[in-house]
């Protein structure tokens, strides 16, 4: 019988918080970059905690030396039978490019402050819709979204996570915001 | 806020929720199966019920009515930190469930910490979680004594340990049964900020709420009521003047052609046609002329359905057993009433709280229900719409020693039926033949959680589980005898999906290596390859699974046609009601 004492370092289940509070914004962010839609992300983070949790219940976590490390090896077997049962689905683009006039007026226009963001995420079935028109605009938009205003990642750094050109990240960005401001007046 | 903040917001809010990743993670890595539970048509009223029954609990936060609440126990100490202390969190379980319950539709779990009123050993934990059906989709992880400290649920667990609480994941769908139980004082959530290592147990609960629970004789005959001869037990009730009436007597057996349900009158009427297609139309014909009538063909009355307002307030749920009558019930009754030219009056009225349908007859017809009295007691009431009857089934002697009457559950014909009394160290079975109102019962009493699958042929099959072992031990005890024998044992945990006639049952038994099926049927456990099954009502040989469908004899299966078999699965709606928000009601009935 496996006594706990009141701080519970022994038992797998306060490592696994631990490990989960430290790693869960990396893993995201991988999963995010490597999974075909942004909506699956989430399915595909249970899945590989839910294989670290069962792992160190069975067999403990002292030879884990760095966890993260770990939880990457699951992730990219997790994203790996998530490709193999998925098929990947090419995008044609067929606009044309912003010109640069007109990105600097749209990263401008996003430095603005705008009384209404607030109302707008308190409410929760507006912020789902403009969630969702964003993450069903194609596979890369959302992730597009996310790597650059979550992550706060450069697009060029984008481009190349997602081995994409980056004016196909610039489009699909500011295409989608400008598509937004329209349709929710935002 | 600008829009890059927005968008980081907004992003950040709704593409992961690392919370339910963490729970959902932890769940999966118990392997509780998350799997939606295979619906059975028969069982859509008591789902319904369950789901209403989250909403009227969600104004209490200690667990079962019979425990004091926290404001008028001066006194007593139940937390380390005072009563203040005491009172905030129970303000803060209060919200939580609040917030969880919205979600009890789903089957997402959530991780509750309960407080039990007295320590308990493991198994009294297990037996005291059976008394909800499907107890097997409730996983406890910790166990905590008074102080603080908790141990992990293995099988190494010292049998002579009392635990003051435990952690448990459970379906959003059974917080309001595990808020109901006898055993759970308090029961708080992750939400409000409390960790496996910060949960201390509420204890100290004076000795006087707590019972002891005796045993049960054997063979007992208990009395309830003959539907066809007996009249209901009336009370007064104030609402109405027409609870003292008579049942009504008049012949139900009237069908008329579906063609004649059509009716060209109101929206709400023409939803009623819908359902009044696949049923018998209302038996109550009157000679009244409907001025709008434009039938050629009939010399009758097109019937006119108009929505009629339920001289009753609070109203949980609806169930029409007939045509005619329909049962309602409140956070404290249970009540029958009769639909007759436009008016409804009310026939019978119980004074009951927690109204729950056990069981519920593919059609409709004949419902179960389990509910309590003042004294926390549970109560046994019995709908029949051939008999237009609601009466109440004597079960003061399997309830008097503290028992808690778990499930009931009963033959297509309504003869055999079958009973499970819970209590902290063994749960009883029941079953028996009704006969001219008596029930004849003969029981056997087990020691583990005990799950009551199917009777046939004067058999009963159950499937005992052991949660410290994750084992599932199926057996079939003949009814005379009390013989047991063993049919099968599993490792892993059990879902089960009935018949409607109680003959067979599919079991699904999951584990690290995967799910198993198999459907029970005489003795015989069939293999089958999905967990996706649906009862015939109509033909108690029939089921459909996966989508094809089968007759079931002598152990084995046979594959028949879908134009032969699927008439046999056809939903049978009764009349249209709406329930509002503030319990307020109105069904759609004949008004000429």
């Amino acid at each position: 019988m496996k006594r706990l004492n009141r701080k519970g370092e022994a038992s797998p289940e306060t490592y696994f918080n631990t490990v989960y509070d430290s790693t869960v914004k990396s893993l995201t962010r991988f999963v995010i970059s490597k999974c075909g839609n942004i909506l699956d992300a989430e399915d595909i983070l249970q899945n590989i905690y839910a294989r670290f949790y069962q792992r160190i219940i069975k067999k403990g976590y002292d030879d884990i030396e760095n966890a993260e490390a770990f939880l990457i090896s699951i992730a990219k077997f997790e994203c790996k039978s998530y490709y193999s049962a998925q098929k990947r689905h090419s995008v044609t683009e067929s606009f044309s490019d912003y010109t640069d006039e007109q990105m600097v007026m749209i990263e401008n226009e996003m430095s603005k402050t705008q009384k209404n963001f607030e109302d707008i995420l308190c409410d929760e079935l507006l912020a789902r819709e403009i969630f969702e028109d964003i993450a069903n605009t194609d596979e890369l938009t959302g992730k597009i979204f996310y790597l650059y205003f979550v992550c706060d990642m450069k697009l060029a750094d984008i481009a190349v996570e997602l081995d994409m050109n980056l004016s196909a990240v610039k489009n699909k960005l500011y295409r989608t915001i400008e598509r937004q401001k329209k349709k929710f007046k935002l | 806020m600008d829009k890059k903040e927005f968008y980081r917001q907004l992003m950040e809010s709704y593409t992961v929720d690392t919370e339910r990743v963490k729970r959902n993670a932890k769940r999966k890595s118990r392997n509780v199966k998350s799997k939606v539970l295979v619906i059975r048509r028969w069982t859509a009223a008591a789902a319904a019920c369950s789901v209403v029954t989250a909403a009227a609990v969600a104004a209490v936060s200690l667990g079962s009515s019979g425990v004091p609440h926290i404001d008028n126990s001066e006194g007593y100490n139940i937390t380390d930190g005072g009563a203040e202390n005491a009172r905030e969190r129970l303000a803060a379980a209060e919200e939580q469930f609040a917030v969880l319950s919205v979600n009890s539709g789903v089957e997402e779990f959530s991780d509750l910490y309960v407080s039990f009123r007295k320590p308990l050993k493991y198994n009294e934990i297990t037996m005291g979680l059976s008394v909800i059906e499907d107890y097997n989709n409730i996983s406890i992880s910790l166990l905590y004594l008074a102080d603080g400290s908790h141990y992990e649920n293995t099988s190494a667990l010292d049998d002579s340990l009392g635990f003051s609480g435990a952690k448990i994941s459970v379906p959003a769908s059974m917080l309001s049964e595990i808020r109901e139980l006898k055993e759970i004082t308090v029961v708080e959530y992750s939400e409000s900020g409390i960790t496996d290592d910060t949960f201390i147990p509420f204890n100290g609960l004076p000795a006087d709420v707590t019972t002891t629970p005796e045993p049960v004789s054997e063979n007992i005959n208990i009395s309830m009521p003959n539907s066809a001869t007996e009249p209901p037990v009336t009370e007064p009730v104030t609402e109405t003047p027409t609870e003292t009436e008579p049942p009504v007597t008049e012949p139900t057996e009237t069908t008329a052609s579906s063609e004649t349900a059509e009716n060209e009158t109101t929206d709400i009427s023409a939803d009623t046609s819908i359902s009044a297609e696949e049923t018998t139309v209302p038996d109550i014909t009157t000679s009244e002329p409907v001025t709008e009538t434009t039938t050629e063909a009939s010399e009758t009355a097109e019937p006119v359905f108009e929505a009629v307002a339920v001289p009753l307030q609070g109203i949980k749920t609806i169930n029409f057993i007939n045509n005619t009558h329909f049962v309602a019930a409140t956070a404290d009754s249970i009540r029958l009433f009769r639909c007759e030219k436009g008016e409804i009056k009310l026939e019978t009225t119980y004074y009951a709280s927690s109204a729950k349908i056990s069981y519920s007859s593919y059609d409709g017809s004949k419902l179960f229900i389990i509910a309590k009295d003042g004294e926390n007691r549970s109560r046994l009431y019995y709908a029949d719409g051939d008999a237009s009857l609601l009466s109440e089934v004597d079960v003061s002697y399997i309830t008097s020693g503290g028992a808690e009457l778990s499930s009931v559950s009963c033959s297509g014909d309504g003869k055999i039926v079958l009973m499970k009394a819970v209590s902290l160290d063994k749960t009883i079975v029941y079953y028996g033949e009704r006969s001219e109102g008596t029930i004849s019962l003969a029981n056997h009493e087990y020691g583990s959680p005990v799950s009551v699958l199917a009777y046939s042929d004067g058999i009963v099959y159950t499937a005992v589980t052991d949660s410290k072992e994750n084992t599932v031990k199926i057996y079939s005890i003949a009814a005379a005898s009390g013989a047991e024998t063993e049919l099968a044992s599993y490792t892993g945990t059990l879902k089960y999906t009935r018949s409607p006639d109680l003959n067979m049952a599919l079991l699904t038994v999951t584990n690290d290596s995967g799910e198993v099926n198999v459907i029970l049927n005489k003795s015989v456990l069939i293999p089958v390859e999905t967990s996706d099954a649906v009862f015939s009502g109509e033909r108690n040989d029939l089921v459909m699974l996966g989508g094809a469908y089968y007759t079931v004899s002598g152990g084995e299966l046979t594959a028949i046609s879908e134009e032969e078999a699927k008439p046999c699965f056809e939903t049978v709606n009764g009349p249209a009601y709406e329930i509002s928000e503030n319990g307020d009601a109105s069904v759609v009935i004949q008004i000429n």
